[in-house]
């Protein structure tokens, strides 16, 4: 048996610590990167490699981009893992719970993919 | 949006405040930070809307931790509305596009009054139900008995373990939905229709809702949340001193929680809604009569 509490709390705490060391640096490195007061505008990416390309060189947006991406997937995770630990532990009614779950935040993503798309 | 030292310290504050009344009521504090970030800092509505779903889902990691290691959270019962919560969250994106918004909240406005009023009526129900064991003898129904719904936690207040049975199963997930459907339209709202679905209807104790749901608003933000970030309007150097400050202040109210009464937890839990349910009204009437009650956006 896994303990499910332990579980949940390891991930939820992963989450927490990286996202919170990652929102710090990145506006540290906003603040080594512009020494006037600057304007900033939402950032947007023409595409995964150049997101990469500019976290790699370590500019202050794109670290704040990849930390509100391990925010925002952290609770996600944690549904996901739930499924792992309950299958684990063989609790089948929990299994079909949380894998409606799933399915549910799955239907979310591509709805808001078509959403996105429909507004552009 | 200008970024200063001044500015990030100004909104830091803000969510510290905000994520410490959202820990102690097991809420997202969404609604104290969009008419902050909207009124006293200039961001728009939908900009702000999508800051504070963001940080919801950083209040949960940090609160939503902190009552796991109190053994406060019952995961199971978070598991089970959790279906009923992102049903409503998805069905929410449906609804807008179909009911005036208007109409939305006033529907939210009389939802959130009752539960005021219920609040203040019952604010000394916890204790007394505690005393006389009602929570640990409650009758389940067919669907908490099959999934083994039960729980319990050690009350730091009143010194003791309580235990209980989860009914009203079915009421409690219809309930949840609406906090999905508000979650996903208003970006506020959410953690206070699980906690009192939970306990007005579950037979569930305060706090022990107030941990299951600090837990759940997590996952019910991100179907939110991932929709704005996808469409862009996350803008990372408003959210990130409001995501800092928000895990900070939600440490913070979770560590002194389970010391409070259910008692002083239920009526500022009632003034809280209160506040909701009035600026919801002044949204309403603001969108359908053009009638401007102060702070009502």
């Amino acid at each position: 048996m896994v303990d499910l509490n332990k579980a949940m709390y390891d991930i939820l705490v992963i989450g927490m610590i990286s996202s919170t060391i990652l929102f710090v640096s990145g506006l540290l490195l906003f603040f080594l990167q512009n020494s006037n007061p600057t304007q900033t505008t939402i950032t947007h990416y023409s595409t995964l490699g150049v997101f990469v390309q500019q976290l790699l060189a370590l500019r202050a947006s794109a670290v704040l981009m990849f930390a509100t991406i391990v925010l925002i997937g952290t609770p996600i995770a944690r549904v996901f893992l739930s499924v792992i630990v309950f299958a684990i532990n063989r609790d089948h009614k929990f299994v079909a719970i949380t894998g409606i779950v799933v399915a549910i935040l799955l239907l979310s993503i591509i709805l808001g993919y078509f959403w996105n798309l429909s507004i552009d | 949006m200008e970024v200063t030292v001044t500015f990030l310290a100004i909104c830091f504050l803000a969510a510290v405040f905000a994520g410490f009344f959202g820990g102690l009521f097991g809420i997202g504090g969404g609604a104290i930070i969009v008419p902050f970030l909207t009124v006293f800092m200039g961001v728009p509505i939908h900009e702000a809307i999508a800051i504070s779903l963001v940080s919801v889902i950083a209040t949960s990691n940090a609160g939503g931790s902190s009552y796991l290691e109190q053994k406060i959270t019952n995961i199971k019962l978070a598991m089970y509305l959790e279906v009923a919560t992102t049903i409503g969250a998805l069905v929410g994106s449906v609804v807008t596009l179909l009911l005036r918004s208007s109409v939305l909240f006033m529907i939210f406005g009389i939802l959130l009054t009752y539960v005021a009023i219920s609040s203040f009526k019952s604010r000394t129900s916890d204790e007394r139900r505690m005393v006389r064991n009602e929570f640990a003898n409650a009758k389940q129904d067919a669907i908490s008995k099959y999934l083994g719904l039960t729980g319990s936690y050690f009350d730091a207040s009143e010194k003791k373990q309580v235990d209980y049975h989860v009914n009203g199963a079915s009421k409690g997930a219809i309930i949840s939905s609406f906090a999905g459907v508000t979650a996903g339209l208003l970006g506020v709202g959410g953690g206070v229709i699980k906690v009192a679905a939970m306990n007005m209807f579950m037979n569930v104790p305060l706090k022990a809702a107030v941990g299951t749901s600090k837990f759940m608003i997590g996952v019910t933000a991100a179907v939110g949340a991932l929709l704005f970030f996808v469409a862009g309007v996350v803008d990372v150097y408003v959210l990130a001193p409001i995501a800092l400050g928000t895990t900070l202040g939600a440490t913070l109210g979770t560590l002194i929680m389970n010391r409070l009464r259910s008692y002083a937890l239920k009526v500022g839990f009632g003034f809280l809604v209160t506040y909701l349910a009035y600026t919801m009204f002044a949204q309403g009437l603001a969108l359908a009569f053009s009638i401007h009650l102060p702070m009502g956006g």
